[in-house]
């Protein structure tokens, strides 16, 4: 494996091989020696370099932060940015199941022919009494307000 | 396949040619950076949650990204903080990146911005980096000046890993030694490198890497060393 990462490092690798050796890497415990080939061509360009532990504490300091996943820009942290994010979306489901309930009442009140909305505290018997005549005339209930 | 089938209304089928975009052929006609397309494939790795293949990176532009940053901020341990911060604001942004910049175009902008805030928290103006361009401030000769900014004992421990690296390749059969030199300090491809040796590709592949692993071996004590001490 190590002989496919010199030749990674070198920019000398198909596409299919650098997948290829990048699943098997993953799955490698053991640190592989892309550090070494790093610090070898740094000598040779005659490049500075630097603290020895940098590297390492970027890299720790990578293994402590949330895991990032992509296509869902998912990420695991709790900022309230994150959070407010969700408002907009959620007030907008809130928004459409208000105006859907909204039309839905009024559709129950709405009919082709010349019923109105009633008024609500009209005693119950004198509706029954209505409805058992069963009169389609919306009179009736007007009346029945009136005598209240 | 570049031609299309139309029906029109009077039920006759034509074959029509379609016109290939301009833009399209000479992007198709481009030559693939292979460095870019390795660190594309590096990100795509660390997108999908792979945090080595994201340390790989880390490995390949931490030294190049503290000599751009030194351009900015003189101290030593100020310069880590900032480049360490960078990486760590890169890694969190990894999913914004969609390559149409080169990674470490996307990940040196991330470096000068968080020298920039930083400076500014300080009370400090920072230089004017607006005018320069990244390319250009990596061709600046300021080797000299990093090193001076070392500590004793980071400035001996580069002392020693320099001697070993280059004693090592001096005591390498000449052929590893020649085909390691060629790339590493000429910069050459194997193609190139198996055309100046007159052998194969395979086998430069082969001695580049037993050069490699000669000096890691001479190296691994040095390295392991320094990890323990801390």
């Amino acid at each position: 494996m190590n002989e496919k990462l010199s030749s990674l490092f070198d920019n000398e690798l198909e596409s299919h091989e650098i997948d290829e050796l990048l699943i098997q890497s993953s799955k490698q415990k053991k640190k592989n020696h892309w550090t070494y080939y790093q610090l070898i061509r740094d000598v040779t360009q005659n490049n500075h370099l630097g603290s020895d532990n940098l590297t390492k504490n970027i890299i720790d300091a990578i293994e402590k932060e949330p895991t990032q996943l992509g296509g869902f820009g998912r990420h695991k942290n709790n900022s309230i940015e994150n959070k407010l994010n969700y408002w907009p979306i959620a007030a907008s489901f809130a928004a459409l199941f208000v105006i859907g309930l909204t039309a839905l009442n009024l559709s129950e009140f709405r009919s082709v022919d010349s019923t109105i909305l009633v008024e609500s505290d009209i005693p119950t018997d004198l509706i029954n009494d209505h409805y058992a005549s069963a009169s389609s005339n919306v009179n009736f209930f007007i009346q029945a307000s009136y005598n209240k | 396949m570049n031609t299309l089938k139309v029906l029109t209304t009077d039920s006759h089928v034509y074959n029509v040619k379609k016109n290939i975009n301009v833009e399209e052929k000479l992007m198709e006609s481009r030559p693939v950076n292979p460095e870019r397309a390795v660190d594309q494939k590096l990100v795509e790795k660390a997108q999908k949650g792979d945090k080595k293949a994201f340390g790989m990176l880390v490995e390949k532009y931490q030294r190049r990204l503290t000599r751009l940053l030194s351009r900015m901020v003189r101290d030593q341990s100020e310069i880590e903080d900032i480049v360490q911060d960078s990486f760590i604001k890169a890694y969190r942004a990894i999913n914004n990146f969609r390559g149409d910049s080169a990674f470490y175009t996307w990940l040196y902008r991330i470096g000068i911005n968080t020298a920039k805030n930083y400076l500014v928290k300080l009370g400090k103006r920072p230089k004017a980096m607006n005018d320069v361009e990244i390319e250009d401030i990596e061709n600046f000769e300021d080797a000299q000046d990093l090193r001076n900014l070392e500590t004793p004992e980071s400035s001996m421990m580069s002392s020693q890993i320099i001697t070993s690296v280059n004693q090592t390749i001096e005591s390498l059969p000449d052929e590893l030694k020649e085909a390691i030199s060629l790339r590493e300090m000429d910069g050459l491809s194997y193609e190139e490198i198996s055309d100046l040796m007159n052998c194969p590709i395979g086998t430069v592949r082969s001695r580049i890497f037993r050069a490699r692993e000669a000096i890691a071996e001479k190296l691994k004590p040095l390295i392991e060393t320094t990890n323990k001490r801390w």
